[in-house]
């Protein structure tokens, strides 16, 4: 009776990895591993641009805040003077609820700082 | 006997494997995302006209619930086909100016509308 035992309880432990296995190759391929977000963000979001771009952008969050790889900025000057070049693409990544009037504010000074070519990023929805 | 302790070892490394794969499975599960990021171009042109006629740059009044084309008020889903009736008619681009209260989403949803013509030149006003 014992065996008896063992052997029913051996089966659903092996059919049971087989599902967690898959579940995890499931995660680990369709997933990307998220990048140092700052928290309290919430993207925004458009249907049909053109996807999909490298997700490494400057953080401005609702209320102003600055953020690159997870380090709040003191001002769009210190990223002007930490960015290496301004002709390379300026990624930006605004929080919806932002005011778009100070968005282009500050698009102006990165472009008076000699920033030519400067794309909003948008989270896809489908 | 030693045949019952060898099965006794792999029932024992079964249940460690399990172990790590869930551990393995629940870092995969809380760390990864599913958002695909894509980018629209963003210039703002200074305010100053730069000699254009009106009849070729057509002005876009963006306000929080409405768009203002020409001065005509437009809604959302006609701003496409309006337009392209524009177009049609020698418009070579559009001008887009904001109003106070517009948020950063309003701006992208009408840019995306706008970029949906083709070979429309797009200016964002400078704020004032």
């Amino acid at each position: 009776m014992k065996r008896h035992f063992k052997a029913t309880k051996r089966e659903p432990i092996i059919s049971l990895i087989n599902i967690v296995f898959l579940i995890l190759i499931f995660f680990m391929v369709a997933g990307t591993l998220s990048a140092n977000r700052p928290s309290g963000i919430e993207f925004v979001q458009v249907e049909g641009l053109e996807c999909c771009t490298d997700e490494e952008a400057l953080d401005i969050l609702a209320d102003g805040t600055l953020v690159l790889k997870g380090n709040t900025l003191a001002s769009l000057e210190q990223f002007i003077a930490e960015t290496e070049s301004l002709d390379a693409t300026i990624r930006l990544r605004p929080d919806r609820d932002y005011p778009a009037r100070d968005l282009l504010q500050r698009v102006k000074v990165l472009q008076s700082a000699g920033a030519m070519h400067i794309v909003v990023l948008t989270e896809q929805v489908s | 006997m030693s045949l019952k302790r060898v099965k006794q070892r792999r029932r024992a490394s079964i249940t460690s494997l399990i172990d790590v794969i869930f551990l393995l499975l629940l870092f995969f599960m809380l760390a990864s995302t599913f958002s695909k990021f894509s980018e629209i171009d963003i210039a703002v042109a200074s305010a100053a006209g730069n000699g254009q006629s009106v009849t070729e740059i057509a002005t876009l009044r963006v306000q929080a619930d409405r768009v203002f084309c020409n001065e005509t008020e437009t809604a959302d889903a006609d701003l496409t086909s309006r337009l392209n009736d524009l177009l049609a008619t020698g418009t070579s681009g559009v001008k887009i100016s904001l109003a106070e209260e517009v948020s950063t989403q309003r701006l992208v949803d009408v840019l995306s509308l706008v970029k949906q013509v083709p070979s429309l030149t797009i200016q964002i006003e400078e704020p004032s």
